[in-house]
């Protein structure tokens, strides 16, 4: 363990935030009277309140702090996490999909799959991911808790409870809308918190030539040193990268992962939720200048041995992960360590609220309203949300548990459940751009999909099969090409699905045009689409497509 | 008066008090550890980034305070 110490005014700047976020609960709740409200903030809020909430959703701790830590192994290779993994699906979103999704007004991802195929297929989507979040929400309270007993000293199941009781406390209370105020004020403080590291760390070292200079090329480049898994430090190919990381995997998560897009559906109108996940870009590529710079940073640090620089080191093993909290420690004066630490807990509250507000409206809409009381009247729905919030955060709260008992659970969790996403987003793409895809089609390609996927890798980890049976250019052990494998694994997850999908609609009957109408392309209302007549300047593509210049370039830079 | 409590204060009038707070707290620690510096392992504490980046977070928090002092969302 080590210890950062607090002062009274660190103290007092966490006091402010803890009151901040038990307050909003109550002030909303009196304008949250309808489910609308409670599950979709009243589909009223602005394309900024929306797009920093989307980006909050996803800046929980395993993507800052861990993502820091990342740098440390891979180099400049995490960075693609935050472009080649994050922009394209993210633009794609808001230029191509969006429109399907907000006009079809579903209240989650799974009622997508209910209009577009049916009732089956929609179940299935919403209880896989129901159980999905209930282990990423464990996982994620038990590396906070771990944070905090390990770099503040505090008490693990009292860093636990009291983290889990505020985010019941202000989700209980207002749902989304009370999510999303304390999502914007986490993204304030996250920014606050980390911005101020890598320009210290830069003054440090002595400037951002001495990252150059300390660096090998497989660490201080993009993909030159991608032609080969020997050159580069993720052990990964260009192949690897564009098709696992880029497309089955990014697309998963970014277009039809609920927690991050509910955000997109309480928009007031269509051009806010199209501009939600591309103002998210923006932050995205910045979020990725300032995680990636920090391990960059740290790197260079601990390549030189008179900067009395280590990462933390237990039972042997390097905890990557300390990386973020080892540097506050290092650079951080009183005030500054209260805003740090505040971020880190705000990181924490983000992801966790982000959670179980997508988790209380796919229980309460697609399993609850529509297998078990399909009678239920709105204000039963909204008892049953709330219900939920606190159900999901015990449930949570037991998962931490169990991850506790079993740290070496964490990995396979975390691999399995980005696979459940794979096969999603083939059945969502397909379904979306392609009419022939039937609804029986649909189902089975997430079923084979999801159950092939989930076989890999237990065959994987039990030694079944080796890791190049799953990376075609397969190349050094199975420890150092673990996430090459979790980029190929989403591609055969994703190809499996879709080739079965389209098998399986070759021989079952189809929905008529009428049915499909407004939720496949080519069948769109043309009358809701050309009622948008708006200058150049506020048109979402404008934007994202400035968004993929910058993208460019930096790939370019840093080839 | 009445008007404005039924309508829910912008986030970002709420999102500029937590700031300012938050800002002036961290300038106050500056102020304090420049003159009784308590800790010397922090390295580049010559720098006081606390007094600096505290009034950097305190003028965002104001500046998001007195552009939306007036505005109240329908809800």
């Amino acid at each position: 363990m080590i210890s950062i110490s607090l002062t009274f005014f660190d103290w007092a700047i966490m006091l402010i935030y803890f009151a901040f976020i038990a307050w909003i609960g109550f002030y909303l709740k009196k304008f949250t009277k309808t489910d609308d409200d409670f599950f979709l903030a009243g589909r009223r809020n602005s394309m900024w309140v929306c797009g920093i909430a989307f980006m909050s959703a996803n800046m929980g701790s395993m993507e800052v702090i861990g993502y820091a830590g990342q740098s440390i192994k891979y180099g400049l290779y995490a960075a693609h996490f935050y472009l080649i993994g994050a922009v394209p699906a993210m633009l794609f979103l808001g230029v191509f999909m969006m429109p399907f999704y907000y006009h079809s007004k579903i209240k989650s991802i799974p009622g997508y799959l209910k209009v577009r195929f049916n009732e089956s297929a929609r179940v299935f989507n919403a209880v896989m991911f129901v159980v999905n979040m209930i282990l990423v929400s464990g996982i994620a309270l038990y590396l906070q808790a771990l944070i905090f007993h390990t770099f503040l000293g505090w008490n693990w199941d009292l860093s636990i409870w009291l983290s889990a009781a505020f985010v019941a406390l202000y989700v209980t209370l207002s749902g989304l809308i009370s999510a999303m105020f304390t999502e914007i004020l986490q993204f304030f403080l996250i920014w606050a918190g980390i911005m101020i590291l890598p320009i210290l760390g830069l003054v440090d070292i002595g400037g951002p030539g001495e990252i150059s200079k300390a660096l090998t090329e497989g660490f201080k480049t993009l993909w030159s040193t991608s032609g080969s898994p020997q050159n580069n430090p993720m052990y990964v190919t260009w192949g690897g990268l564009v098709l696992g990381l880029g497309f089955a995997i990014a697309f998963g998560y970014w277009t039809t992962d609920f927690l991050i897009i509910q955000r997109a559906f309480s928009a007031k109108d269509l051009r806010s939720a199209r501009m939600t996940p591309i103002i998210g870009s923006y932050f995205k590529l910045l979020l990725g200048v300032i995680v990636v710079g920090t391990g960059m940073i740290a790197l260079v640090l601990l390549s030189n041995p008179s900067s009395g620089f280590n990462l933390l080191v237990e039972n042997g093993k390097i905890n990557y992960d300390s990386v973020m909290p080892l540097l506050m420690r290092r650079y951080f004066t009183p005030g500054l360590i209260g805003i740090g630490v505040t971020s880190m807990v705000a990181m924490f509250m983000a992801g966790m609220a982000g959670n179980m507000s997508s988790f209380n409206a796919v229980w309460t809409y697609d399993i609850y309203h529509s297998v078990i009381n399909k009678k239920a009247s709105p204000k039963k729905l909204l008892s049953i949300g709330r219900i939920a919030t606190v159900a999901g955060i015990i449930l949570s709260v037991a998962g931490a548990y169990i991850a506790r008992s079993m740290p070496t659970v964490i990995d396979y969790l975390q691999a399995i459940s980005s696979m459940f996403l794979s096969p999603s987003v083939a059945i969502i793409l397909l379904g979306m751009f392609w009419k022939f895809i039937t609804p029986k089609g649909g189902l089975w390609g997430m079923l084979v999909g999801t159950f092939v996927a989930v076989a890999l890798f237990i065959s994987q980890e039990l030694k079944l099969i080796s890791v190049s049976f799953v990376i075609p250019d397969f190349s050094g052990s199975d420890v150092q090409s673990y996430m090459a494998a979790n980029f190929w694994r989403a591609v055969w997850a994703w190809l499996i699905s879709a080739g079965t999908a389209i098998v399986v609609s070759y021989f079952t009957q189809n929905k008529s045009d009428e049915e499909l109408t407004g939720f496949v392309y080519g069948l769109v209302d043309k009358n809701e689409v050309a009622k948008e007549k708006i200058v150049l300047y506020k048109k979402p593509e404008f934007w994202a497509g400035i968004t993929f210049i910058i993208f460019i370039i930096i790939n370019i830079i840093f080839w | 008066m009445d008007e404005a409590k039924n309508k829910m204060r912008s986030i970002w009038f709420l999102i500029g008090l937590v700031m300012s707070a938050m800002g002036f707290i961290t300038v106050l620690a500056g102020i304090y550890s420049f003159y009784v510096p308590e800790n010397q392992d922090v390295r580049l504490s010559n720098l006081h980034a606390n007094i600096w980046w505290g009034v950097l977070i305190l003028i965002i928090g104001l500046i998001y305070i007195v552009k939306n002092r007036n505005k109240y969302v329908d809800h």
